[in-house]
């Protein structure tokens, strides 16, 4: 090796190293900024059953939807009396559905999703059925909590 | 508060009625038109100057 | 002896102090240089510049739009409500933001596709066709994100969806939701992050990369379709063809301001997120060609669920897109490669049919 091809390699070296130094220390920094910018979990604090409406808010044979934590869920009154409640949250890409008393399907107007009475996806893209979640009746009061 | 804001947000209707827009339409595309003739007899001016 | 009036000579020596001081004349010359072909297809040339036009016309607009815009759920409704309905003016600044943006993701987009035919992007364009497909989905990310800060019921839905499509990337997906949303939900924090996302981090993005594009445009000068024998003298850009680009940017505020003052833009309900969607839910045009393919998909093909099926097939398209000049080995030799004129033509055709489709059923 010459002199020259010292030198020169010896600068190579100088500015791969100072190349891979500054790239490795960027790293935290933008693992940093992605931890920053992360929601932290505990925030979405979830509560295990709630209560959501009265009985008597309930018609026969039509939907409401009720706020459960920040979830949406359909509470529906059978003819015979009683109280189902099921995720409103489309399983295809999160709409809210929409129950239609006359067809008694819940109908996804985004993408148009069918679901039936149990919940069960019967038409449409949805790859789910409908989450359910139990119902308690407490002196008039619906109490939903996750299964 | 929130109540307050959106019975200010709707008091008055905003969106002028068409005849109003119509004419603000004709008087902006005068003016823009008379524009482009400019600019247009400015772009001869200068082909000219270089042969085009 | 003539004798020149004194502005005359104001304006000469003002013109030589300001050339002394900021040497504006390499510039010129440099701008004069690059020459713009004049052949059958040069008309399409005028369409990047329309683009810059309307990207223009967005940040002038949307500044004035931050002024009383509010990001929160309890506010942004009706702060859109009081811009439209009491601030002066405010209705026809909503509209030209809401138009211009319509008309700036026309524009890239025609400017995409005739670029594309004219197989623009072969050697030594190839960066100027990378940045400009990252141009497209930057402006799709104005619209998106855009659509949101209103906060009315179809821009809730269309959020909850778009943010929610990402989720079945596989390993990436769930803390791609996560990050864009700020949460589970579509709430406060993603109003805030959509919100950050389109008035600071885009635009700084948009910038750089319009500039990246516009210094090699300079550089390479205009590309010549293959096998087009120039018949007439090219135009310099300075002053010449700027002159052209002027004329076609005033008639494109014309058609701006016609649409914004016979169409003013409306604003719909609060968004009530424990509300079923309305029916007859659509997202804007520019994205029905994915909302079609989300529809006509069925659940399930082969055991893989339909999103994922979906995003793999909107991975290949983007990348097929941004690798094109690399695909395309015939262009590189300037030979005519028919082969890909034909995927465009394919393409276009799949567009139309979807977004038809969309709006018929
Ligand atoms: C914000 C968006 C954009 C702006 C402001 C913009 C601006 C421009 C301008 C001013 C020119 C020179 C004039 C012309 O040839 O049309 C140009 C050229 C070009 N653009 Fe864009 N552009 C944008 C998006 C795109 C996109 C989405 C693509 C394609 C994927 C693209 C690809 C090209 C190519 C290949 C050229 C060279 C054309 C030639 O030399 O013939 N650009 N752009
Ligand atoms: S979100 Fe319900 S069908 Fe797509």
């Amino acid at each position: 090796m010459t002199a020259q091809d010292k030198e020169i390699s010896r600068r190579n070296f100088l500015s791969q190293a100072l190349t891979g130094w500054i790239s490795i220390s960027v790293l935290p920094v933008l693992y940093g900024m992605v931890e920053y910018a992360l929601p932290s979990k505990i925030r979405d604090r979830i509560l295990e059953s709630m209560h959501v409406a009265k009985e008597a808010d309930l018609l026969v044979g039509s939907a409401k939807i009720v706020k459960f934590n920040k979830q949406a869920i359909a509470l529906l009154k059978s003819e015979q009396g009683q109280v189902r409640a099921l995720s409103a949250v489309c399983t295809h890409l999160g709409c809210i559905v929409q129950y239609q008393s006359d067809r008694k399907v819940f109908h996804c107007n985004c993408h148009g999703s069918e679901f039936d009475l149990e919940g069960r996806n019967i038409s449409g893209p949805a790859p789910r059925p409908l989450q359910p979640f139990k119902v308690d009746i407490k002196e008039g009061d619906i109490i939903i909590s996750r299964i | 508060m929130r109540d307050t804001l959106s019975q200010h947000a709707n008091t008055f209707a905003g969106i002028p009625d068409i005849g109003t827009r119509i004419t603000l339409f004709v008087v902006i595309t005068f003016m823009l038109i008379v524009t482009i003739l400019l600019v247009y007899f400015k772009m001869r001016e200068s082909d000219d100057k270089k042969g085009i | 002896m003539i004798i020149r009036p004194s502005w005359l000579h104001f304006r000469e020596s003002s013109r030589v102090w300001i050339e002394d001081r900021l040497r504006l004349k390499p510039l010129i010359d440099l701008l004069a240089k690059k020459l713009v072909p004049r052949h059958k297809y040069s008309f399409w040339y005028l369409f990047g510049g329309l683009a810059l036009f309307f990207f223009i016309v967005q940040i002038v607009t949307g500044i004035l739009l931050l002024l009383y815009y509010s990001p929160t759920p309890n506010t942004a409704n009706e702060s859109v409500r009081v811009i439209v309905n009491q601030v002066s003016f405010g209705w026809l600044v909503r509209s030209l933001h809401s138009w211009s943006a319509n008309l700036m993701i026309a524009t890239v987009i025609l400017h995409l596709f005739s670029t594309y035919f004219m197989k623009a992007y072969r050697k030594p364009r190839e960066l100027m066709w990378v940045s400009g497909v990252f141009l497209l989905f930057l402006v799709l990310g104005f619209g998106f994100t855009g659509y949101l800060l209103p906060w009315d019921t179809t821009a809730y839905f269309a959020t909850q969806i778009g943010t929610e499509i990402p989720r079945s990337i596989p390993v990436l997906g769930e803390f791609i939701v996560r990050l864009l949303r700020g949460g589970e939900f579509i709430d406060e924090e993603s109003l805030k992050r959509l919100f950050a996302l389109h008035v600071v981090i885009l635009p700084l993005i948009t910038l750089a990369v319009v500039l990246f594009h516009l210094i090699l445009n300079q550089v390479h000068g205009t590309s010549i379709p293959i096998g087009i024998r120039s018949l007439r003298e090219p135009i310099p850009f300075f002053p010449n063809y700027l002159f052209r680009d002027a004329i076609a940017w005033i008639a494109a505020l014309i058609l701006l301001f016609g649409l914004c003052l016979i169409f003013p833009v409306q604003i719909g309900p609060k968004a009530d997120p424990f509300a079923s969607a309305p029916v007859g839910i659509k997202p804007e045009w520019y994205f029905l060609t994915l909302y079609q393919t989300l529809r006509i998909v069925p659940a399930a093909i082969l055991g893989v669920n339909s999103e994922t099926i979906v995003n793999v097939c909107v991975g290949i398209a983007g990348a097929f897109l941004l690798m094109t000049p690399m695909i395309d080995r015939k262009a590189r030799m300037e030979q005519y490669s028919s082969g890909f004129t034909w995927i465009g033509v394919v393409a276009i055709f799949y567009v139309i049919i979807a977004i038809s489709l969309a709006y018929l059923t």
